[in-house]
């Protein structure tokens, strides 16, 4: 357990020291159908799509399946056509809480990390920020059911 | 007289110190309860989920329904999960990464394709009254971006989303 107040460490922990090293990327004429095959083997919904290490985009299941399923579209036409553009970046040594505050704003599963030359670094992911979140209740509300005082059925609860 | 065990429930006879079943501590006397200087920690563990509900992302399909149908709902409401009901019970969910790897990645024919076979079956949870935290832990443990919200007698309320978490988060930390 951290000693300090969450808000505090909201301000003083920065983006780089939470974030794992995985990033999917792609450039902007891969097309959809390698995308689709991208994201499946890295296990990941997105692709943050960059050109000479400049953020251009962001392509996710979400565009793939609102603009592309059953829209009677070439798969073989690039990302660039799909993807969201005007994507916001943050600074990777911007404080986390700068991320809490733009991914609940904007609505955003993902957003690009920079570094302070703008170059695309690494990416933020919301269930990277909802695992650092949940290291900071008493790790006993893991072990807890529903309602304390509840018995399961069975020891599953099923 | 007997211990429930507050990690798998199993009945422990009064007096042992851990649960002969799964060795959780019998010994807490309550539940955990948040630092007092701690706003954050004090808005997470007793505000309810109920605080997150908006009523109007319930989206809920029958087993047999086709994918083809289901990609269509979730274009024009612009939705992104929907809960798998067979004769008012919860029995799956099915949100953009299912359909990704279930169907898109196989190429299989969307119009063939039923939601059970694409569905996650069982899903993990919660109440109204469940504590925030409780949600939060659940999303972070199983990697879930949505969690289903159920009345006592399974019938579905809503469905939440980790960005709603967020958001709720990013208005409260404000000290």
């Amino acid at each position: 357990m951290e000693t300090k107040p969450v808000e505090v460490l909201l301000k003083e922990k920065k983006i780089y020291q939470i974030v794992n090293p995985k990033l999917v990327q792609a450039p902007p004429e891969m097309t959809v159908e390698e995308a689709v095959n991208l994201m499946c083997e890295n296990k990941a919904g997105y692709i943050v799509v960059a050109k000479n290490k400049k953020v251009v985009g962001v392509f996710t299941e979400t565009d793939l399946i609102n603009k592309v399923l059953e829209n009677g579209i070439d798969w073989k036409r690039p990302l660039s056509d799909f993807m969201t553009q005007d994507v916001k970046t943050l600074n990777i040594k911007e404080p986390v809480g700068h991320a809490i505050d733009l991914m609940g704003q904007g609505g955003f599963y993902h957003i690009p990390l920079v570094n302070d030359e703008g170059q695309l670094v690494n990416v933020l992911s919301v269930r990277t920020l909802i695992r650092f979140l949940a290291e900071f209740y008493p790790t006993e509300v893991y072990n807890l059911p529903p309602k304390p005082n509840q018995a399961m059925a069975t020891p599953e609860g099923g | 007289m007997k211990i429930i065990c507050p990690s798998c429930s199993y009945e422990n006879i009064e007096g042992e110190d851990r649960c002969a079943q799964c060795f959780h501590s019998l010994m807490q006397r309550d539940i955990p309860r948040p630092r007092k200087d701690d706003n954050f920690q004090n808005v997470m563990m007793t505000a309810p989920v109920a605080e997150l509900l908006t009523g109007k992302d319930l989206l809920v399909a029958s087993t047999t329904d086709t994918i083809q149908r289901i990609v269509k709902i979730f274009q024009e409401k612009k939705k992104n999960c929907v809960l798998i009901y067979k004769k008012k019970k919860l029995v799956g969910i099915i949100s953009n990464r299912d359909i990704l790897r279930r169907v898109v990645l196989p190429h299989k024919d969307l119009s063939t394709v039923k939601a059970e076979e694409v569905m996650t079956a069982n899903p993990e949870f919660v109440r109204a009254e469940d504590p925030i935290a409780y949600a939060v832990n659940k999303m972070a443990m199983g990697g879930f971006r949505h969690l289903p919200v159920l009345a006592n007698d399974g019938t579905p309320l809503s469905i939440i989303m980790i960005i709603d978490v967020l958001r709720y988060i990013a208005r409260r930390k404000k000290p």
